[in-house]
């Protein structure tokens, strides 16, 4: 009996410790920009509801982005991204998984900003390329937060804008990511 | 023929005008809100979710990009940094839910809202999550308004 109480106290320590090495929000935002010098107006779009894990002790991160979530000012502008551009019915998905290089050197328990480079693969568009970015995360009284900034090649993902507005959308697109993670609870 | 050409010109300049109107009217468009959109689908909470458990391409397919009149219980509410407001709605007992972020440009008191009760809301279907990061399965709907609250 006594031997069956400490296997299942066991169990649950190896859980909830396995539990708080995972972090995660489900209301991270991702900030689309592929405005040129000569855009008449930003081509700019914000997601507010990015799903991001991330696994302190394997420095494993993944991001999963809706692509009909993006939302534009301007409703031509929205309907060109998601039916011309991104095809968002067709691929409505894009997902990041990688991992952050210098995980081991951070300390998760305690308040501090670190600077990152995280080296993974991205799928959009239903391409999938390797990316690596840098950015910065902040240890912040058991939240963690998740900010980088960095530029994608549209060809790349063979998202292609046509001639007629080449010069008004960016051949590049700057993706500005920020996200607040909290223990993952189970 | 001086006539003529005088109606010509008229005619030009009001089609120019009018191409004019037309683009920068299109061009400055914005979405609808969807206060003033209708509906394409109404249906409950756990419903959705189980359409898209069930076959999440099928429940593409039917409803992404479509504006829902959802209903079902408020599960929680979360305010973000940025002060974006996310109501959850499903089974208190589940990780999985139907996740409606909040129009910001609409001002509501959603910290009235009590847990547990039944709420109406409108909003755009953005897709699914399936339960492969370990966090519950999740259909998030965008731009979402309350409607109303359904008091027991």
């Amino acid at each position: 009996m006594k031997k069956l109480i400490l296997s299942i106290l066991a169990f649950l320590l190896i859980n909830v410790g396995y539990a708080q090495d995972k972090y995660f929000t489900k209301n991270g935002s991702i900030i689309f920009d592929a405005t040129t010098s000569t855009s008449p107006e930003k081509v700019s779009a914000i997601n507010k509801s990015v799903a991001c894990v991330l696994d302190t002790k394997t420095g494993n991160i993944q991001f999963s982005v809706l692509m009909q979530g993006f939302e534009f000012e301007q409703a031509l502008m929205r309907e060109h991204f998601h039916e011309n551009y991104l095809e968002s019915e067709k691929f409505p998905k894009s997902i990041f998984k990688g991992q952050i290089s210098n995980s081991s050197a951070i300390n998760y328990g305690k308040n501090g900003t670190y600077d990152v480079s995280v080296k993974g693969q991205m799928l959009m568009h239903g391409i999938t390329k390797p990316l690596e970015a840098k950015g910065k995360l902040i240890v912040n009284n058991g939240k963690i937060s998740v900010a980088a900034n960095f530029s994608i090649l549209l060809a790349d993902y063979q998202v292609l804008v046509p001639r007629l507005v080449g010069d008004k959308v960016g051949k590049n697109a700057t993706i500005k990511v920020d996200c607040v993670l909290q223990v993952l609870n189970n | 023929m001086k006539i003529k050409k005088i109606a010509l010109i008229i005619f030009l300049l009001v089609f120019a005008l009018g191409a004019y109107f037309y683009i920068s009217s299109e061009i400055n468009r914005k979405s609808p809100s969807m206060a003033n959109s209708q509906e394409d689908f109404k249906i409950e909470a756990a419903n959705l979710l189980s359409e898209f458990e069930g076959n999440p391409a099928k429940a593409n397919q039917k409803y992404l990009g479509k504006v829902i009149l959802l209903s079902g219980n408020l599960k929680s509410f979360e305010t973000d940094e940025k002060g974006f407001h996310t109501l959850v709605l499903g089974d208190s007992s589940s990780m999985s839910s139907v996740r409606c972020s909040m129009d910001n440009s609409v001002s509501v008191d959603f910290k009235a809202l009590p847990i547990g009760v039944n709420i109406e809301l409108r909003g755009e279907c953005t897709g699914f999550n399936p339960d492969d990061l370990g966090l519950g399965a999740d259909v998030v709907l965008n731009r979402s308004i309350l409607i109303k609250t359904n008091k027991k």
